[in-house]
């Protein structure tokens, strides 16, 4: 304004005819978008593709998944196949055996081995001893760990072996590892899928009517959330006895309730907008009202909260198994794999090692892609892990 | 306040008593009874215990004389296979103490490191310092706790000899706390990790607020304004997850108890369910579910303190 | 990006912490000769400092081993308070010492210690065999009247418990009083009444039908109290009665202590307030579900048989926490489990004992749902059809096709095993252990035919402990394979002990409470034929729905029949109950437990071995210091 308060002389001395209309044979509306429009879906996954680590969380849930699926098949064992004459062997791949590293070369320490018997090739055979360790003399006689090839003490050749070892009953374990997470994956994701139907139907049903009918259910779900988890998984087993369709309904007992808190909570939010209330004038009945306008908005934190949840049941699968109240046998999970191998720990600390790894990547890689997922669904919420 | 509190606590002894109610249907109804420990039992001897422990009647009556005898004398039966005739309460107030002590212990020696990792990895966001916190973080939460258990007890204990292999009862003093150091240490990396992750996260949020500008461009130095602002106000949410850690930590120290023995809640919980000890089982339920209720009712006050909008808002 | 490195940071550390785990260094060629031997020392402070340790060569002869078989110069008799502790380490809690309601055999161990008691078994003098000998008794149970039915036992006079109070008549009265009382309903009282004597009105008393004055217990004087028996006993079976840990003598002051108003229950053995000693040792110390600590009792009638100055026993439920226990010298001697066992095979200190258990499979032979169960050709083809020496080899227990466990002895006189009889030998098969799998295969098709099915279908419940999963795995895989997938199946279902025992001890109100399951009976290893009451009809907690007269018959002229004493009797009674339980496999034996212990250098055993019914006698142990 000031440039033309000073100028004002200037400008007004020229004259109007020297303006020209930059166009006048067309009405003036805004350019049409350059880019296609964008979905919501679409938007959430070009977020979700942004963050580089729930990215290569979910590849790597994928590629276990893959495992679980194909792994059982990759080798000739069957996941019961037993050889009890061949129980607790050492892992071996032969190609990484051949690299020296010291891992998966099938070598085993025998511990507190008389020195006496050593040359005994009936119980050593020829060439299977690859060092002597720790000479000592326990109660007068001669004591020594002696590393050995841990197949060709067994006298098996070289074309045989277990990738990951085998347990207790010679079963090879990377067959059941994978069966093992198959089944893991399939009741933490079967019950979580449980644990959002009646969630969020109890939830919406909170939220939306609210009064007498919230207070009732509330007090419900403070009841059934006053007993530990524990404790609830326990006592239900026991009642119910072990079996995978007992386990799912256990983890489902006490495991809907955050979702139900969360979605009562998002429609305490929401019930009150301006279009929820116009939708209502307009006689949308309740049904729709809940369905159509109310419960979209709440699927991000949903299917985040789902994926978070799903290590929490990998873990508690595993608690049961610890105390004895795991799947049926013969059937293998994460869980039974993991309190089977924690009893031997000491003994053969690898047949705990590889269901520790893979439960730990996937409580790792769920968290992750389950992050990526929240904070492609609601950017604002970016950032918070 | 006071009325929101009272209403609140009485929701809560509601609440506990359907509890009660239910803890004791579900464990009755339970398969097994007590006397087939021992097969050498003569059938006289199962009638005559049947009898003594009302076994024998309808399940209302046993309800009955259950409900009569907590609720007027506070006499929480005995236990029948645990520690035949001893009272239920005696052995609770045997084992309370021990695990008290463990996890509140570990739980508070936990706290200060957890908060310090969370500020640590907040200020120095996307640095080493922080990657290397959030990667303790991740081995921590997602390493099942009995393996950390079994290789402190292995190295720490057994190989280098520095602590005690297991939780020393007898001793007293340095010597117990020294005994108590592994066990602790097994139990406070959850907690480590998660206030350590959860801080964190909310101090980043603070940290890019508008107040934290404002802050800056009054004089405060970086230093001032996350100790005198950020963090306190991300301390309100961290209760939150604080309170209710406590009841977690309490019912998950079973495997931790077990490996070092300490007789504690955990191991007693799963021992009387499967020796069918239906009157010791009821009371530690009650015991867990009360401490549950507890923070929850913390929290929940807390909130109600801090946020009046809570208080206001419970209604639909 | 960063997240990237991260995450790759995580896969690194896993792939260190494996290569760590399995603990394997680089490859080394051959067998090293130059092997140097140090004695390892048990004490953990010692550990440290090898280089104190004597160092022998591999070729030189040891001189460590000379010196242990040399016996340390100690005095003869051990001295009134004793010397050198011994540390032991149990996965079980007491739970309570009172020895009329204890629940476990571990805490029967802890009575027997802290308790008197009539009659017991001890190591004889030259400590190579066993004798049932009096302890508060002085001698040996007198027939009065000479028909077996009247004993009266002549008490050590001067005996006291830790404090001071004597230790007579009045005391042993009480006992049996409480021991029987109706209103206590003392869980021990049933057995007291009726065992392998039966005593005159006790059951009654018991059921609270009669009053004490009708129960054949009195008491004659200060020192001598009478038994009346309902059937005609000889001494040693009124002796074996009375040493039942559950019989050991309780103290009335603080039995009546501990009593509630309405003599309900009793606190007597929960907690050392309501507690007092009179056994070899007395309780020093005692921390409920932790630890306890005993010292000698220089009271005891045999102090001088002692020579531990105490016992420390501390409670660890995890076995791993128990091996490193041991190997830190913290521990004298532990229970090795059978999946640690690879890594103690070749240990000197290993020892090994009978468990006086006969595992085997029990099956619902009338379960109306699954008729088969009760054709005899199926329940042969399980027989023959169970690898019995592969099972026994993953819990290194020994193959058993038989009943009677091999320490149980038929003749006391010449102490032979019934195993080691000529009846006893012709049951099983030595060589393959009743394995047959083309004989089971053979009655499998048979039974099929027999019963018109084409495949069966079965369920097998066991306790949820690591041996029972892998065995029940095991047959399930092995019968599955044998007579085929389609054929038959079988399915397995894991359950707490005590759930389990009680399931299948349902049958007579719930007919099919179950279908096939474990059981091991354990039972006195001197009366072989008592073992057999799990099968009379007239046992009350029986696992299996087997009712035969014959049978029946047999285990009471091997018990009470009045020509049970002459020569060869009771060797053919239990020879015909082992056969008719096998040869229409009532049960399927499968294995004999054996225990496994590891015993520290510093703890001397004062008998030879292990020995029935006294087992390794730690009580009598030295320690060597």
């Amino acid at each position: 304004m000031t440039f033309y308060e000073d100028n004002k002389e200037l400008y007004d001395s020229i004259p109007a005819e020297k303006f020209q209309l930059v166009q006048n044979n067309e009405d003036i509306h805004d350019a049409a978008f350059r880019t296609k429009p964008i979905g919501f879906f679409k938007d959430v996954w070009l977020r979700f593709i942004r963050n580089k680590a729930s990215v290569i969380g979910g590849i790597i849930i994928l590629i276990i998944m893959v495992f679980a699926a194909i792994g059982p098949s990759m080798n000739s064992y069957t996941y019961t196949e037993q050889h009890t004459d061949l129980a607790n062997m050492p892992p071996k791949v032969p190609w990484i055996a051949k690299l020296n590293l010291g891992i998966m070369d099938g070598h085993y320490t025998l511990t507190k081995r008389q020195y006496d018997n050593i040359k005994d090739t009936s119980k050593y055979p020829e060439g299977c001893i690859l060092k002597l360790k720790n000479p000592r003399i326990i109660n007068g006689v001669k004591i020594v760990d002696v590393v050995v090839d841990y197949y060709k003490y067994k006298g098996l050749d070289d074309s045989q072996c277990y990738w990951l070892g085998s347990d207790y009953l010679g079963r090879d374990i990377w067959t059941r590892l994978w069966k093992g997470t198959r089944i893991s994956l399939f009741i933490a994701l079967f019950s979580v899928l449980c644990n959002v139907i009646i969630g969020v139907i109890y939830g919406s049903i909170c939220g939306y009517y609210g009064g007498a009918v919230d207070m009732v259910l509330q007090r419900i779900m403070e009841i059934i959330n006053a007993f530990p988890r524990i404790v609830v998984l326990t006592l239900f087993i026991m009642v119910a006895g072990t079996g995978m369709f007992s386990l799912i309904m256990a983890m489902v007992i006490k495991g809907w309730i955050p979702i139900a808190r969360m979605i009562r909570s998002q429609f305490y939010r929401f019930k009150g907008h301006e279009y929820v209330l116009a939708s209502r004038t307009m006689g949308t009945n309740d049904q729709k009202l809940i369905f159509r306008h109310i419960l979209p908005n709440s699927i991000g934190p949903v299917i985040t909260q789902a994926m978070m949840a799903v290590p929490t049941t990998i873990f508690s699968e595993s608690f049961l198994a610890y105390i004895g109240l795991g799947l049926q046998a013969p059937n293998s999970s994460i869980g039974v794999m993991l309190s089977t191998g924690q009893k031997v720990l000491m003994q053969y600390p690898t047949q705990v090692l590889y269901p520790a790894i893979i439960i730990s990547l996937l409580m790792i890689c769920f968290n992750l892609f389950g992050d990526g997922l929240r904070d492609a669904f609601d950017p604002t919420q970016r950032g918070v892990s | 306040m006071v009325r929101y509190i009272l209403q609140r606590i009485l929701a809560m002894i509601l609440t506990l008593l359907i509890i009660l109610t239910v803890a004791f249907m579900v464990v009755r109804l339970m398969p097994g009874s007590v006397f087939d420990l021992d097969p050498e039992l003569s059938d006289t001897a199962i009638k005559a215990m049947n009898a003594k422990y009302h076994f024998d009647q309808p399940m209302i009556k046993q309800y009955g004389y259950f409900m009569a005898d907590v609720l007027f004398h506070n006499d929480w039966g005995t236990s029948i296979a645990m520690r035949p005739n001893v009272a239920v309460w005696d052995i609770l107030k045997d084992r309370i103490p021990v695990t008290l002590k463990l996890n509140l212990i570990s739980l508070f020696a936990a706290l200060p490191f957890g908060l310090f990792f969370g500020i640590v990895a907040a200020i120095n966001k996307n640095t080493l310092v922080d990657h290397l916190v959030s990667l303790m973080v991740v081995l921590f939460i997602s390493i099942p706790s009995f393996i950390y258990a079994a290789g402190l007890q292995y190295f720490v204990g057994y190989k280098w000899k520095w602590l005690p292999l297991i939780y020393d009862p007898a001793a007293h003093g340095w010597a117990q706390f020294r005994s108590m150091i592994l066990p602790m240490l097994a139990l406070s990396f959850d907690p480590i990790a998660r206030v350590a992750r959860y801080l964190r996260a909310e101090l980043i949020e603070n940290i890019n607020s508008d107040y934290m500008l404002l802050a800056k461009a009054k004089g405060l130095t970086f230093r001032q304004s996350i100790m005198r602002h950020a963090l306190r106000n991300s301390m309100v949410p961290m209760m939150n997850i604080i309170i209710p850690m406590f009841a977690e930590v309490l019912s998950g120290s079973l495997v931790i108890e077990s490996i070092f023995a300490v007789a504690g809640m955990g191991g007693l919980m799963v021992d009387s369910i499967n020796s069918s000890d239906h009157m010791l089982t009821v009371a530690i339920l009650m015991f867990y579910s009360l401490i549950s209720l507890i923070t929850i009712l913390i929290v929940d006050i807390s909130y109600g303190i801090v946020d009046p909008r809570v208080r206001m808002g419970v209604k639909g | 990006m960063k997240k990237i490195k991260r995450i790759l940071a995580v896969l690194v550390t896993g792939a260190l912490v494996a290569g760590m785990l399995t603990g394997c260094s680089s490859k080394s060629s051959g067998v090293d000769e130059s092997l140097t031997f140090s004695e390892e020392s048990s004490e953990a402070s010692k550990a440290e400092s090898s280089s104190e340790a004597s160092e022998v060569s591999a070729a030189s002869e040891s001189s460590a081993a000379a010196e242990s078989s040399a016996p340390a110069a100690e005095a003869d008799k051990p001295t009134p308070e004793g010397s050198g502790t011994l540390n032991e380490v149990s996965a079980n809690t007491i739970g309570s010492l009172n020895p009329q309601t204890y629940i476990n055999s571990y805490a029967s161990t802890q009575i027997r210690r802290l308790s008197p008691i009539l009659y017991d078994y001890f190591v004889n003098d030259t400590g190579d065999g066993i004798v049932l000998q009096g302890e508060v008794a002085e001698e040996d149970p007198i027939d009065v009247n000479g028909d077996g039915k009247t004993w009266q036992i002549k008490l050590r006079q001067g005996l006291t418990w830790e404090n001071g109070d004597p230790i007579n008549a009045d005391t042993v009265m009480y006992t049996w009083k409480e021991v029987l009382d109706p209103t206590l309903a003392n869980s021990r009282g049933g057995n007291f009444a009726k065992d392998v004597i039966e005593i005159a009105g006790a059951e009654d008393y018991y059921e609270g039908k009669s009053d004490w004055d009708s129960v054949g217990l009195k008491k004659i004087d200060d020192y001598t109290v009478e038994i009346d028996t309902v059937a005609k006993q000889d001494a040693q079976e009124v002796m074996t009665h009375l040493s039942h840990p559950a019989n050991c003598l309780v103290n009335e002051e603080y039995y009546e202590k501990g009593m509630n108003a309405d003599r309900t229950e009793t606190l007597y053995g929960t907690s050392a307030d309501y507690w007092i000693s009179g056994g070899p040792f007395k309780i020093e110390s005692w921390q409920n579900d932790e630890e306890i600590h005993m010292v000698k009792n220089p009271n005891y009638v045999f102090a001088d048989k002692i020579w531990l100055a105490g016992i420390d026993i501390r409670v660890v439920e995890d076995t791993s926490t128990q091996m490193q226990m041991f190997e830190n010298g913290e521990v004298d001697y532990i229970a090795v489990p059978a999946d640690s066992m690879a890594q103690y095979e070749e240990d000197p200190r290993l020892m090994t004992s009978y468990s006086n258990c006969v595992r085997h499979i029990v099956i619902n032979s009338a379960d109306p749902d699954q008729p088969i169960l009760g054709n005899e050709n199926f329940r042969l083809a399980l027989f023959y059809g169970t690898d019995r020496k592969t099972l026994a080899d993953m819990n290194y227990g020994i193959p058993a096709d038989y009943i009677v466990p091999s320490n149980h002895i038929i003749d006391l006189a010449t102490n032979t095993a019934f195993r080691d009889t000529e009846e006893g030998k012709a049951n099983t098969d030595p060589v393959n252990y009743s394995y047959d799998p083309d004989k089971a295969k053979e009655l499998f098709n048979k039974a099929l035919e027999e019963t018109g099915v084409d495949s069966v279908d079965l369920t097998m419940i066991y306790n949820d402990t690591a041996a029972y999963k892998a065995m029940s795995e095991f047959v399930q895989n092995s019968w599955q394979q044998l007579f085929g997938e389609d054929k038959f199946k079988l399915e397995l279902q894991a359950m707490p002990s005590s759930q389990r025992g009680d399931q299948v001890r349902s049958w007579p109100t719930n007919p099919s409470a179950y279908e096939l399951s474990w059981a091991g009976w354990s039972s006195t290893s001197l009366m072989p034929w008592n073992a057999f009451k799990y099968w009379t009809s007239f046992y009350t907690a029986k696992n299996e729905p087997y009712i035969n007269d014959e049978f029946d018959a047999t285990f009471n002229e091997a018990c009470y029949g009045d020509n049970r004493f002459d020569d060869g009797v009771r060797l053919k009674d239990v020879d015909k109950m082992e056969d008719m339980l096998i040869q229409h496999a009532i049960i399927i034996p499968v294995n004999e437990i054996m225990d496994h212990y590891l015993k520290s250098d510093r703890v001397e055993l004062t008998q030879d071995g292990w020995m029935n019914e006294v087992g390794w006698g730690w009580n009598f142990c030295k320690i060597k210091e």
